[in-house]
């Protein structure tokens, strides 16, 4: 009886946590594992599932590490991911400082921020729909008002910077709202205390943002661009049904290479999942990267001091220890 | 108790796995069993294919509501089969890809679910007649259907059986409701201006045989301030497949760029350098608006197929007043109001050179459990030339309210069918489209002809507006298909 007297809730957790377990090992980590040894073999075609290692297993590798699409579709994707993400940021901290400022008092706040969220309710295939129609040609509502002002109509989706600059332009209009929601949420955690105090000391509202609200908000921000960038070089549905990668592939991103690699023409799953792998290396490596860039200096400095001052006691010891017995 | 956990779990993984796992093996067994049919029906040619019934459940997969609207007229008709049977229908839009995509996954799959009918269009239908899906079709044999004499009875447009001819055995599993086969659809009015007649026989001399007529015809056309053609686009679907067309896009599994093919880059150039066009795109509200006049200048002619006229120009003239009232579901009603827009001012003629564009194409699935319903259901759509056949009725405008007429792949029906329509001011269309059929061809359809297609047009786009030269143009499509497609360019 003595035994039951504590109960252990974690055993509830496991007992949650089965339906998630099972689930991820069926539908996730066996795609993962299967897309890792088919992106060795041979498996082309609908509904094959028969397929022979390679001779040379990183033939598909190869193929993917030389083709031009690869390197057009990388280009692409990188590149509007920066452009797209660098005004979503900016604009976001803009917004999180007006909204969340303390003495700036703005009206129908909640309102605003709900307006600024909405791009991001819509989905994405309506929103490439839409702007597909508004940048018609040669009609379309942008090229009548072009019309009516006097101008001739403008061939956008047909231009490669127009059609990527519409493609920047919705990430970023469909994001920042997000974004936004983040960073004022990461904000309102700060101690309000360290506000005051600076307020006390003096500090105007400028100082207080770069020096208090932004290096407290930095791990959430580090958060925002390490899953921007992931979403961002996953890019796949606004470009597909904006102009399908077009004009002449301008606007191609990886994933929808890929999407063609495996699910047009010849069926390449094994390239796919070769370009997949390679994909998901670069992610890693760049998630890596920022994770390094973004750490918390001051601390990994603590680390490393405590660390330190840890070997130099064992040091001590180990000199000062036998002589002092 | 956490030991019981944690085995429990481990146990949960090891079965997940496993679960996973044997989920591989499962469709191997499925495709050694096809390569075993498809061996015994070599050796016995067509075996016919057993009702192993599983359940009442008829699945149609379709891209547009057409086939699975004919197959309840089918279940209607027959009092029978709709007491036994039901129809489930599972209708995709082919935008994206999506309809594709769906059908692929459904027919890998297999299962109760797996679609018994599912339709292909002529843009793709090669993928599933001859391509790697093809392996999951049941000839038409196999359900019952005494292919070459009714194919023959029913005198059924060759090209559609060269297209639904599946390679590797030579069976039928696939055939297409429609004849497609094209005409120059022009403006009676433009023509009396620009030419002094709208007579189709003298319109058709002016215009071809031949592009050069064409765009001979074209200057004609600009003199006057007119528009030759909306979008070449329109061009396209003639330079695709007409009889001087010699090979497809691949032969031998490499990429072979047919000299015709290639030169529609430079009548595409022509076009928007001469300013023959309106420039729009097919399938744009631009494109829409120049069958109603509304466009930018006014558009001589459309290159299509009857169904272009009945589902989608007549729609769009721009002859539809709204009277202010609502249908039962809240749409405006439309009367027809021909002192604006161009209904009736059409007229049909011979295209410069022969082509056909489109047509839905149904296929039974070779793991149907309801062969027998499936064989009557396609004979029915595809084969039937009796006045109770679907052909009959779709070709005389008898299944929709609005009696539209379409021609049919049955010559026999088209003999006793009646194709006069007032939006071509009461021409008999079936007079130009039924013999257009005979200058089509199966022959040239790849299983990638659709993504291909798609690759070389992004090139003409570019090359035409200027974004790139010729040889650049050429070289990405290579590039593009290679790496994008999986052909091999040589």
């Amino acid at each position: 009886m003595g035994k039951r007297k504590t109960i252990s809730y974690a055993r509830y957790g496991y007992i949650f946590s089965i339906p998630f377990v099972i689930t991820f090992l069926i539908f996730s980590l066996y795609p993962i594992f299967y897309t890792l040894v088919v992106g060795f073999t041979d498996l082309q075609g609908i509904a094959k599932t028969d397929f022979h290692f390679l001779k040379n297993p990183f033939q598909n590798f190869q193929f993917v590490l030389t083709s031009d699409t690869f390197k057009t579709s990388l280009a692409n994707t990188a590149g509007m991911w920066i452009c797209n993400f660098i005004p979503q940021l900016g604009m976001a901290l803009l917004l999180t400082a007006w909204y969340t400022d303390r003495r700036m008092r703005i009206r129908g706040k909640g309102a605003f921020k709900v307006i600024v969220y909405l791009p991001n309710i819509i989905t994405a295939a309506t929103i490439a729909i839409l702007f597909k129609s508004l940048f018609g040609y040669p009609m379309g509502p942008v090229n009548d008002f072009l019309n009516r002002i006097g101008k001739d109509s403008v061939y956008f989706l047909n231009n490669k910077m127009s059609t990527r600059a519409i493609v920047v332009f919705i990430q970023f209009w469909m994001w920042y709202g997000y974004t936004m929601v983040t960073l004022i949420s990461a904000v309102i955690g700060i101690d309000p205390g360290i506000f005051e105090a600076a307020e006390l000391d003096g500090a105007n509202r400028w100082q207080q943002f770069w020096r208090i609200t932004i290096p407290c908000i930095r791990p959430i921000m580090l958060f925002v661009l390490v899953t921007s960038m992931i979403g961002g070089l996953n890019m796949f549905d606004i470009p597909m049904l904006l102009n399908a990668g077009g004009p002449d592939s301008a606007t191609m991103t990886v994933s929808l290479w890929i999407y063609n690699l495996a699910f047009t023409g010849k069926h390449q799953y094994n390239r796919a999942a070769a370009a997949s792998m390679l994909v998901f290396t670069i992610i890693l490596i760049l998630s890596l990267i920022l994770f390094y860039i973004l750490r918390d200096k001051d601390e990994a400095k603590a680390l490393k001091a405590r660390k330190r001052e840890a070997k130099e006691r064992k040091m001590q010891e180990k000199l000062y220890g036998k002589a002092g017995f | 108790m956490k030991k019981i956990i944690a085995t429990a779990l481990t146990l949960g993984m090891v079965v997940g796995s496993l679960a996973a796992c044997t989920s591989t093996p499962t469709p191997t067994e499925a495709t050694k069993d096809t390569e075993a049919t498809t061996e015994s029906k070599e050796t016995t040619e067509a075996s016919q294919l057993t009702d192993a019934e599983e359940d009442n459940i008829l699945n149609v997969m379709s891209f547009t509501v057409e086939v699975p609207d004919m197959i309840k007229a089918y279940f209607k008709a027959h009092p029978e089969v709709s007491e036994k049977y039901e129809i489930k229908d599972t209708v995709v839009a082919t935008d994206g890809g999506g309809y594709q995509t769906a059908l692929d996954a459904a027919l890998a799959a297999g299962g109760a679910d797996a679609p018994d009918i599912y339709c292909a269009e002529d843009a793709f239908v090669a993928k599933y007649s001859k391509g790697d899906a093809a392996q999951f079709a049941a000839p038409y044999a196999a359900l019952g259907i005494d292919v070459d004499k009714e194919v023959a009875d029913a005198k059924i447009a060759n090209y559609t059986v060269e297209l639904g001819t599946r390679p590797d055995d030579g069976a039928l599993v696939a055939l297409a409701y429609q004849a497609t086969g094209c005409a120059m659809i022009y403006r009676r009015d433009i023509a009396k201006d620009v030419f002094g007649t709208d007579d189709p026989a003298a319109i058709a001399a002016e215009c071809g045989p031949g592009m050069d007529k064409f765009f001979a015809a074209a200057d004609k056309c600009k003199a006057k301030g007119y528009a030759m053609i909306s979008s070449v686009g329109d061009l396209w679907n003639m330079c695709k497949a007409n009889t001087e067309v010699k090979a497809g896009w691949v032969v031998d599994d490499t990429l072979n760029i047919d000299p015709q093919r290639e030169a529609f880059l430079d009548y595409a150039k022509t076009i928007i350098d001469k300013g023959y066009s309106n420039d729009t795109g097919t399938w744009s509200e631009a494109w829409y608006a120049d069958m109603a006049g509304s466009g930018d200048k006014q558009v001589f002619c459309f290159l299509g197929p009857a169904w272009l006229i009945n589902y989608v120009m007549a729609g769009n003239s721009g002859s539809w007043k709204e009277t202010g009232e609502t249908d039962a579901d809240g749409n405006p009603v439309k009367e027809l109001d021909t002192s604006i827009g161009t209904y009736g001012k059409w007229a049909v003629c011979d295209s410069p050179l022969g082509f056909f564009w489109g047509g839905s194409y149904v296929l039974a699935n070779k793991d149907t459990d309801k062969a027998t319903l499936v064989g009557d259901i396609i004979r029915y759509i595809t084969l039937d030339t009796s006045e109770n056949g679907l052909q009959y009725a779709w070709a005389n405008g008898l299944l929709s309210d609005d009696g539209t007429k379409d021609t049919v792949a049955s010559a026999v029906v088209m003999d006793k069918s009646d194709g006069k329509v007032d939006f071509l001011a009461g021409q008999n269309m079936f007079d130009v489209f039924g013999p257009a059929g005979d200058f089509a061809t199966g022959k040239l359809a790849t299983p990638y002809d659709e993504d291909i297609n798609r690759l070389f047009n992004d090139q003409v786009t570019a090359y035409s507006h200027g974004e790139k030269d010729r040889d650049a143009a050429i070289a990405d499509f290579k590039t593009n298909v290679a790496e994008q497609v999986g052909i091999n360019v040589g």
